[in-house]
C-alpha cells in the first residue's frame, strides 16, 4: 500500500481529532456548590429595612476555582421571616453591589428586586425554602451578575408597621469552572 | 455556533444519504439508560432515552443520527440540618455520530468507537433555556442474533458548551435495539 493510500484511508480521523481537542476543553469543567451561611449578627435590621452582605471570595471552594470561573449556574437563597404582631406582614428582597443603601426608598431606587410576595401571617413565622423562593424569583440573570462578582449586598423591606424578624439567612451558589 | 452545528448536521446527512445509495444498508433503533453527570456537584444522576438510525458508510464507517432525552436527578442540599431539594433539569438533544469499527456483514459481534456532535436545549426551572453545541465520544458493542436485529450496549461521554465558558459533562449509559433494512 502506497503512502498516499494510507493517507486517505486515515484521513477521516482529523476532522474526529480536532472533535476531541475541543471536546477536552469542556471536559475539565465542572460545577461546585456553596452553601453560605449569614450569621443572624450580621444582619442589620431596622423597623421597615435589613441588609445582609455575602462575601463568597473568603469561601476556600472559591478561592481554589476563581481564576477558572467560568459562570453563575444557580443561586437560591433561604431564610425564614417571624412576625411578632398580629397584622399580616408583606415583604421584598432587593440585590445590589452597593452595600451603602440605608433606606427604603434607596434601595428600591437603586437595587434589583429578586423577590416579590412575601406575606407572613400575624403572629406566625415564614421559611422561605428553596421551593418557595424558585416560586417568587425575577430578574435571574441580574443577580447572577452580581454574585459572580463575589460580593454583594441583599436588603429585605418590609414596608407595613410591624415586627418581623428576618434570621438564618442562607445562600446556595452554584458556580461552574475549569478544573 | 447553531449554522456550524446545523451545516455539519446537513452535511452528515447527506454523506449518509449518497452512503444508502451506496450501500443500502442501514437501522433503525431506541435505547435507554443513565444519565451520570461527570463533577457537577448540583445535578445527580437521571435516566435517557432516545433514537437513532444507523447508516453504514464503509466497511469500517457509520453515521448515527439520534435524538435523545436525558433528566437530571434532583440534588439536595445541606441548609441549617435541613434538606433542600432543587430539581435537575433535562436536556433535549439531537445530532449525529460516526462511528468507527468493523461493520462486516459475517461478524455477529461489532466492537466500535463514536464520535459525534449535536445540539442541546438544556433545561431548568426559573433558569433561561439554553441551546448550547455539544460533542460526544465513547465506545459500544453491538450483538447480532439474527441478520436484521442487534442489541447494543454503549458508554458515551456527552460534553456541552455553556453560555458564559466551561461545560457541562455526563457520562450515559445505554441499551437498546437495532432493526436492520436493506441488502447484506
Amino acid at each position: 500500500m502506497d503512502r498516499k493510500k494510507i493517507n486517505r484511508k486515515y484521513l477521516w480521523l482529523l476532522p474526529l481529532l480536532l472533535a476531541a481537542l475541543v471536546c477536552g476543553c469542556w471536559l475539565f469543567s465542572g460545577t461546585w456548590v456553596i452553601i453560605y451561611d449569614v450569621d443572624n449578627a450580621d444582619i442589620f435590621a431596622t423597623e421597615h429595612f435589613y441588609k445582609f452582605t455575602v462575601d463568597l471570595t473568603k469561601e476556600s471552594v472559591w478561592q481554589d476555582h476563581k481564576d477558572d470561573l467560568d459562570n453563575i449556574e444557580d443561586i437560591a437563597i433561604t431564610f425564614k421571616l417571624t412576625n411578632n404582631l398580629s397584622d399580616t406582614a408583606t415583604g421584598k428582597v432587593y440585590v445590589s453591589s452597593e452595600d451603602t443603601l440605608s433606606n427604603a426608598s434607596s434601595v428600591e431606587n437603586s437595587a434589583t428586586i429578586i423577590l416579590d410576595g412575601l406575606s407572613v401571617p400575624g403572629n406566625d413565622s415564614l421559611h422561605v425554602n428553596m421551593a418557595h423562593y424558585y416560586d417568587l424569583l425575577q430578574n435571574f440573570e441580574t443577580l447572577r451578575d452580581l454574585v459572580k462578582i463575589g460580593v454583594f449586598t441583599s436588603y429585605a423591606i418590609v414596608p407595613d408597621t410591624v415586627n418581623v424578624k428576618f434570621r438564618d439567612v442562607t445562600v446556595v451558589v452554584t458556580f461552574s469552572a475549569g478544573m | 455556533m447553531k449554522k456550524i452545528v446545523c451545516l455539519s448536521l446537513v452535511v452528515l446527512f447527506l454523506m449518509g444519504i449518497s452512503s444508502v445509495a451506496y450501500a443500502g444498508k442501514f437501522s433503525l433503533g431506541g435505547f435507554v439508560g443513565l444519565n451520570i453527570p461527570i463533577a457537577q456537584e448540583d445535578m445527580g444522576n437521571g435516566i435517557l432515552y432516545g433514537a437513532k438510525g444507523r447508516i453504514l458508510l464503509l466497511p469500517f464507517l457509520g453515521v448515527d443520527p439520534n435524538f435523545v432525552f436525558s433528566q437530571y436527578g434532583d440534588k439536595e442540599h445541606n441548609v441549617r440540618g435541613k434538606t433542600e431539594t432543587r430539581e435537575g433539569g433535562d436536556i433535549t438533544s439531537f445530532g449525529a455520530d460516526l462511528v468507527f469499527g468493523t461493520f462486516s456483514g459475517f461478524s455477529k459481534v461489532r466492537f466500535y468507537g463514536l464520535l459525534g456532535i449535536n445540539s442541546n436545549t438544556l433545561k431548568r426551572e426559573k433558569i433561561p433555556d439554553q441551546t448550547r453545541l455539544g460533542l460526544s465520544f465513547g465506545t459500544g458493542i453491538e450483538f447480532l442474533p439474527t441478520d436484521v436485529f442487534s442489541i447494543e450496549v454503549r458508554a458515551r461521554v456527552h460534553t456541552i458548551s455553556l453560555d458564559g465558558g466551561g461545560g457541562r459533562d455526563n457520562l450515559e449509559l445505554t441499551a437498546g435495539l437495532n432493526y436492520y433494512f436493506g441488502p447484506e
